[in-house]
């Protein structure tokens, strides 16, 4: 496990649901996401999960953050969805260490396509390097954290 | 000025700390300024803590333990000349190793510090594993630690909090160390602590 290298994956997705839904169903989605998603990375191979995390804003100041940081405890969810909300702009950042960025980013597109299509919508995704923020370009110089003597 | 370092892994609570410490200082109109280093490509706690009116200031494009430390540096004056702040709290990256962090602090030429403190957040579900797999990075953050937070008592077993609280003491005794759960109203025994 010394050697487990931090590949930090993040992306912007657009969920978009048939009707709107209610202010409970986005939190109760995005959580079986999450722990879909963390589950499929201890699939996936030797890895720690550092955090799994996703943020939706809203234009009256609200807020929904669901955050999962193992795979066997549920995600945790604060903030609120408004009501009759039909899509969600959601920013997703997966910091897993011991699985290449490339790995993330398929898990992360597959489960959320199928979670999504399980209640007729989809899922569209915008990659960091189209979102207009700086990329974080120098993954590797955090293999030291992951060094232990 | 004041500076308070907020130190922890991934996910331990570090920001769920921050914003109620940060929002019940500036409801006693402190001027708060927020030093956010995410090592996610698109950051999620500063977006969060500007969509709560908290005054942030990013550092992007690395880690401030290393890549970053010189940047960490320029906008501590930054803020310092723009803003003034009470309060600085920085928020490392949850990689980043504090000892680096030290050895930025004396190339700050800003007003004089009035206090430089340490909290070390602490995920009580992991922190046994985490021990195991990541313990030089772990360790440097309970070590250097003036305050230490066992966070997420409300979905930790009480072993588990005591196991956590225990780890903690063997690498530091003399830290106080307070176990809460972050969803909650921030103590004022907490908040006072961190304070000081």
């Amino acid at each position: 496990m010394s050697d487990l290298v931090l590949e930090p994956y993040a992306v912007q997705q657009r969920w978009q649901m048939p009707a709107p839904l209610s202010g409970r169903d986005w939190p109760a989605l995005l959580a079986a996401y999450l722990a879909s998603l963390a589950r499929a990375c201890s699939e996936a191979g030797p890895c720690v999960i550092g955090h799994i995390k996703a943020l939706a804003l809203f234009p009256d100041g609200g807020y929904l953050r669901v955050s999962v940081v193992s795979s066997t405890h549920p995600p945790t969810t604060d903030g609120q969805a408004p009501d009759g909300v039909a899509e969600l702009a959601v920013t997703l950042n997966v910091l897993v260490y011991g699985l290449a960025r490339d790995v993330l980013q398929k898990l992360s597109s597959d489960i959320a396509a199928d979670l999504a299509a399980a209640h007729a919508g989809r899922v569209t995704v915008k990659d960091a390097a189209s979102v207009g923020q700086p990329l974080f370009p120098n993954v590797g110089e955090h293999t030291h954290h992951s060094h232990p003597n | 000025m004041r500076l308070l370092f907020v130190t922890g892994f991934l996910g331990s609570g570090k920001t769920s700390l921050i914003i109620p410490l940060a929002k019940r200082l500036v409801q006693f109109k402190r001027r708060v300024a927020i030093l956010v280093n995410e090592i996610g490509e698109i950051g999620i706690d500063n977006q969060l803590m500007h969509q709560l009116d908290l005054d942030v200031w990013e550092l992007f494009n690395g880690c401030i333990c290393c890549t970053l430390t010189a940047d960490l540096v320029s906008t501590l004056q930054k803020v310092d000349a723009d803003y003034a702040p009470d309060l600085v709290i920085v928020e490392p990256s949850g990689a980043a190793d504090p000892k680096n962090l030290l050895s930025a602090l004396p190339y700050y030429r800003g007003r004089p510090l009035a206090s430089i403190r340490w909290v070390a957040v602490l995920d009580p579900l992991r922190l046994p594993m985490l021990l195991e797999v990541l313990e030089p990075l772990i360790t440097a953050g309970i070590r250097q630690a003036d305050c230490i937070v066992i966070s997420k008592t409300d979905i930790a077993s009480e072993a588990e909090v005591a196991a956590a609280a225990a780890a903690a003491r063997a690498i530091n005794a003399q830290a106080p160390l307070f176990c809460v759960n972050l969803g909650a109203e921030l103590a004022s025994e907490l908040a006072g602590e961190l304070l000081r």
